[in-house]
């Protein structure tokens, strides 16, 4: 059916997923998103070491590691890291990108549901495994990168418009939006109007606490104190479900998206705070750059530097293309 | 611009086509959704209903593993002697045993860890327990610590070198 015949609302929604952007952005996500799962991955080294150790009994696999019945040997666990972690490098830099984003995604996907495969799901990680995965299916590496560099390609098309950059960026804010709204629906559906009461959020701070320190962890003390003040959990109990039902609103523009992302990273910063759970990819503020034109502090970082100083070699390392407002 | 004109890309003037994109938001959107969908939600990994924080809390019960020295003397085994160093794990590793029925083999595990480490020497004793508490009353007065039932699982020695 040819465009001309959609109805309003589908040639509406065709238009914001297909946004033009630049290659750049998705070139500037796919450095953020990978650099910090492959951060993220070479951090988990002493967990997944442990894990190694751990009685057979308790692997209880979960996602794509479903297909094993008994754990890996230690070798193949290392190795798959190791390669996860050398396709990252690569991936990071740009460099076949076709073969390290998807390799990279796919490892990291499977590092990381062997780590949630023994008996706990932790939801630290969901979020950066899909973004990595969307990422991996997208022209990343077109601008920025040392594919680029290696073709020749004229760096000032890097800012060129079109479509095929935008909607990889739309689908990596829509799936964030959606897991949000997928933990607010949770709320409401496992706990109801207790939620909204504050008592459920209470019993979880003061739980959460007393479960580390029973366990000989450590625990917020701010989470202990506030645990004495159960009035205080009414608004923050409010907050949480308004902020994860009202992600979706933070697609429909960028004013809407910072107040979401910020309001969001208050969020995660109030869980660390209170409960001393870290949502790494979140507090980073990464999970929320497909929501904005993440190029731009890039490139004014460059301009600032080439007016500055221009023979710093760290220029090297930053796009050759100027600031548009510039 | 039209979706499938040639365009000045870094890629060269490659013929961007629509439906391979949507096809793939379709799948990927849907995957994320699916498990909520469910009659019966599911929690798995990187697919979640992301159900944290979520379920109404009581008084429950907390799973844990306790060291004795000779005179009773109660001792914290930090997470890393049950599972590895993150605390969730643990305790999962600790709830999951118990209701395996197997707190005694983990209990024998923990103990031969706790035997390598110097910071444990006065440790002679592992005991897997459950224990109640209020967790409304837990930090607001010290009573609130004592737990109100507790349960023992397992008990085992601590195997070093002479002990009998």
């Amino acid at each position: 059916m040819s465009q001309d015949r959609w109805p309003r609302w589908l040639v509406a929604l065709d238009r914001w997923y297909f946004t033009p952007a630049p290659a750049l952005r998705v070139a500037v996500l796919r450095v953020l998103v990978i650099g910090f799962s492959l951060a993220w991955l070479i951090g988990l080294a002493p967990l997944l070491i442990a894990n190694v150790r751990m009685p057979a009994r308790q692997f209880a696999p979960v996602g794509v590691v479903s297909i094993l019945d008994a754990p890996l040997a230690a070798g193949l666990v290392v190795g798959v890291w190791l390669v996860s972690v050398a396709a990252g490098v690569a991936a990071v830099l740009g460099w076949r990108w076709r073969v390290s984003g998807p390799l990279f995604a796919l490892g990291l996907l499977w590092v990381t549901s062997y780590r949630n495969s023994w008996g706990m799901v932790f939801h630290s990680e969901n979020l950066v495994v899909m973004h990595a995965l969307v990422l991996a299916l997208l022209p990343a590496a077109d601008a920025w990168s040392l594919d680029a560099r290696r073709s020749g390609r004229d760096p000032s098309a890097a800012m060129t418009l079109d479509p095929r950059y935008g909607w990889g960026p739309k689908l990596m804010a829509t799936i964030t939006a959606l897991a949000y709204v997928l933990a607010g629906v949770a709320k409401l559906r496992n706990a109801g109007h207790l939620w909204l009461e504050g008592e459920v959020l209470l019993g979880h701070v003061a739980w959460d606490n007393l479960r580390k320190i029973e366990l000989g962890a450590g625990y917020s003390p701010l989470g202990a104190v506030m645990s004495t003040f159960p009035i205080v959990f009414i608004p923050l109990a409010w907050t949480s479900v308004v902020l994860e039902l009202g992600a979706p609103l933070a697609l429909l523009g960028r004013r809407l998206a910072w107040i979401w992302a910020i309001g969001m990273w208050l969020f995660h910063v109030g869980v660390l705070l209170i409960m001393a759970i870290m949502f790494a990819y979140p507090v980073s503020g990464i999970a929320f750059a497909p929501l904005f034109a993440v190029e731009l502090p890039l490139l004014r970082l460059a301009d600032r530097i080439r007016a500055k100083r221009p023979g710093s070699r760290l220029l090297r390392l930053l796009p050759e293309v100027s600031c548009p407002s510039a | 611009m039209s979706a499938s004109d040639p365009s000045p890309t870094p890629s060269g003037p490659r013929r961007f086509r629509r439906w391979p994109a949507v096809l793939v938001s379709l799948i990927l959107v849907g995957l994320t959704v699916s498990p909520a969908l469910r009659e019966q939600p599911y929690d798995s990994f990187p697919l979640s209903t992301y159900p944290m924080f979520s379920i109404v809390r009581k008084i429950s019960w907390i799973h844990v593993v306790v060291g004795f020295d000779e005179a009773g003397q109660e001792y914290k085994i930090a997470p890393r002697y049950v599972a590895n160093f993150e605390v969730m794990q643990a305790a999962q590793t600790i709830r999951r045993e118990i209701r395996a029925r197997r707190a005694d083999a983990l209990c024998e595990e923990v103990a031969a860890r706790v035997a390598t480490s110097s910071g444990l020497a006065p440790v002679v004793r592992v005991e897997v327990q459950s224990r109640q508490f209020d967790p409304a009353r837990y930090f607001v007065d010290d009573d609130g610590r004592v737990p109100i039932r507790l349960k023992r699982r397992a008990r085992c020695r601590v195997p070093r070198e002479g002990s009998p």
